[in-house]
Parts: structure tokens; C-alpha cells; sequence
């Protein structure tokens, strides 16, 4: 079942693909020349920039630092209240031994 | 537990070490790679030694679920699955984390915060997807018809981040390629930054990815003990 599952699922994403392929053999010209860019030093520059670009630079690390941040806080308090959880059920069937069903 | 202690132990130590490269990644960022030109955004071109990294901690969040789909279709095994499922958050985290920043940096470099280039446009198809494949995990319950359709999901919703790779190759558009063998380039300050960048992102998608997997894999444990513990009337299966 699981791999009638696996075959379909790799035959849609196979066809998605040959699709895409399709779209990417249009005539697009040099797409990669045109884009490629030099990242180099603008000295003396920094005087003529019109928009401020500190605050935008502040929100990017502000956003990425504080979702990387939040992700880990996140799974920390998963792990504890699990580990707490787990161990809370293992001692209640630890303490009522199989087959000794109260109710 | 979550693992065995020598585990958590090296864990641990990676995360320490990840946190601390990227504290020395901004550290340098700011204090030692250069302010780029004006037309590459000038001050915020500082935004690419996060942005870039993050999109490779995308593709990789991506191909962790993709593994982890394919391996659970093939031997539902709960460890495949919490790959998967740790694997599409790490993904999606990264992918919030590459559309948030790439946006603040086009503001400077391009004057608007969006564009329908096709690199963000595939990008957000992309993240969209693996948005809707957690949506899936978390609205439709842990029955392994929703946990086989959701792998399906992933697998031919992965089809998606070649296109995205490619974008740049295939079509024209704004978004820059600097890191390519047809051109661009890199101040060596640059280049050491964001090599140290990549090498925080990598041991961090590493240690998140496993911690998440093995909170996944611990959820799951817990789901048993509930039906274990109802079965043998030990309560209504409310507590815990």
C-alpha cells in the first residue's frame, strides 16, 4: 500500500518536473550573465545612500536571530514538558502492574 | 529521556559551538567584511551572510523531509517520520527566515520590498507547500493514512526546490548570483564571512534537526503510553 503510495507520489513530482524543465528549455538568453553580480568594498559611499539602511539591516538580524531563537525555546519546553510527561505515565503503569484493571 | 547522555552531551557541545560561530559571524559582519557598493545595497548587502546561509538551511530542512517521507513510505518506521516532520519545520523556519530578510535587503538594493522575480516567487511556492504540509501534520491527528498522504506531500512538493535552485539560471529576473562560476564574486573579507556563516547554519540545522526528531519521536512514545495507560483503565486518557 505504502509503496503504490511511494510510486505515485514519485511519478506526480517526477512529471511537476519534467514540466518545469519544460518551462526552463524557453529561450531565456545569458538569464545567468545577466543576473551574475561582484560584491566588492563601495568606499567612500556610505554617505550617499538615500534610504536608511541600518534599520532595515537591524530587522533582518533582529527577525532571523529572534525565529532561530524562538524555534529553539520552543523545542526546549517541548522536550521538558514531554520528558515530564513520560516519566509522570511510565511511573503511574509502573505502580498498576498489566491486567489489574481497577475499573 | 530524550536520548542517551552522550548524546544530549554532544548535542550540547554542537550547539554551543553553533551559537557561537554565529555570535563571531555577526561579530564579523559588522566589524570586518566590508560595506558593499551602493547598487548591491550598500550597508544592508551585510544582510546576505544570513540570508544566503539560511536558504541552504532551507534546501536542507527540504531534503530531510523528503528522506524522511521516502523512508517512512517504504518502512513506517516512527524515526523517518519525525525526520520528516522536523525536517519540513526546519524548512519552513528558514524559508520565513530567507522571505523576511531578502525583502528588507531589496528595499535598499532594489527600491521596492517585492518583486514577482521568479527566485522569490518559487521561494514562496516552495515554502507555501511545506506550510501546508505541517498545517496537515498538526490539523489532521497521527493516524498513519494522515502521516502517508502528508510523506506523498513532501515528496511531490520537494519537486519544487530545483526550480528554485535553477530560477536564476533558467530566467531572468533582479535577484543577483554572486556565488557562481559565470561570474560575480566576492571580496575575500566577504568570502571568509560567509564561510563562517555557513559552517554555523550547517551545525545548527544539525543540532535542531535532531533534537526536534527525537522530540517528535518522544511525542510519539507518549501517544502509546496514553493508549497503554486508558487500556488498563489507569484513567480517561485526559491527563498527561
Amino acid at each position: 500500500m505504502s509503496g503504490r503510495v511511494l510510486q505515485k507520489s514519485v511519478f506526480v513530482a517526477m512529471v511537476v518536473m519534467a514540466l518545469s524543465a519544460t518551462a526552463g528549455a524557453q529561450p531565456s538568453g545569458d538569464a545567468a550573465g545577466q543576473r551574475s553580480m561582484a560584491f566588492e568594498p563601495g568606499l567612500g559611499e556610505a554617505a550617499q545612500e538615500r534610504v536608511p539602511g541600518g534599520r532595515l539591516v537591524a530587522l533582518a538580524y533582529g527577525f532571523a536571530l529572534l525565529a532561530i531563537g524562538g524555534y529553539v525555546a520552543f523545542i526546549a519546553r517541548n522536550a521538558a514538558k514531554l520528558e515530564d510527561d513520560v516519566r509522570a505515565l511510565e511511573d503511574a503503569l509502573a505502580r498498576r502492574p498489566e491486567g489489574d484493571d481497577a475499573r | 529521556m530524550l536520548g542517551s547522555a552522550a548524546i544530549m552531551r554532544w548535542l550540547s557541545v554542537l550547539s554551543i559551538f553553533a551559537f557561537g560561530c554565529l555570535a563571531v559571524t555577526v561579530g564579523l559582519a559588522f566589524g570586518y567584511a566590508p560595506v558593499a557598493q551602493l547598487s548591491a545595497g550598500g550597508l544592508t548587502q551585510k544582510i546576505f551572510y544570513i540570508h544566503v546561509p539560511s536558504a541552504y538551511v532551507m534546501y536542507i530542512g527540504v531534503t530531510a523531509c523528503v528522506a524522511g517521507s521516502v523512508g517512512y513510505l517504504l518502512q513506517r518506521s516512527p524515526g523517518w517520520d519525525a525526520l520528516a516532520q522536523a525536517g519540513a519545520e526546519l524548512g519552513v523556519l528558514f524559508a520565513g527566515i530567507v522571505l523576511v530578510t531578502g525583502p528588507l535587503w531589496a528595499r535598499k538594493a532594489w527600491g521596492t520590498y517585492w518583486t514577482w522575480d521568479p527566485r522569490l516567487t518559487t521561494t514562496l511556492l516552495g515554502a507555501l507547500i511545506f506550510v501546508a504540509y505541517l498545517v496537515l501534520r498538526g490539523g489532521t491527528g497521527t493516524g498513519e493514512a494522515e502521516k502517508r498522504f502528508s510523506a506523498a506531500l513532501a515528496v511531490m512538493g520537494a519537486c519544487v526546490m530545483p526550480v528554485i535552485h535553477f530560477s536564476v539560471q533558467l530566467w531572468r529576473g533582479q535577484h543577483p548570483t554572486v556565488i557562481t562560476s559565470r561570474g560575480g564574486g566576492l571580496a575575500p573579507q566577504m568570502a571568509q564571512t560567509l564561510t563562517l556563516s555557513f559552517l554555523a547554519f550547517t551545525l545548527l540545522a544539525a543540532v535542531l534537526l535532531t533534537l526536534r526528531s527525537r522530540v517528535v519521536l518522544q511525542r510519539a512514545k507518549l501517544e502509546e503510553l496514553r493508549t497503554d495507560a486508558v487500556s488498563r483503565g489507569l484513567f480517561d486518557g485526559e491527563v498527561a
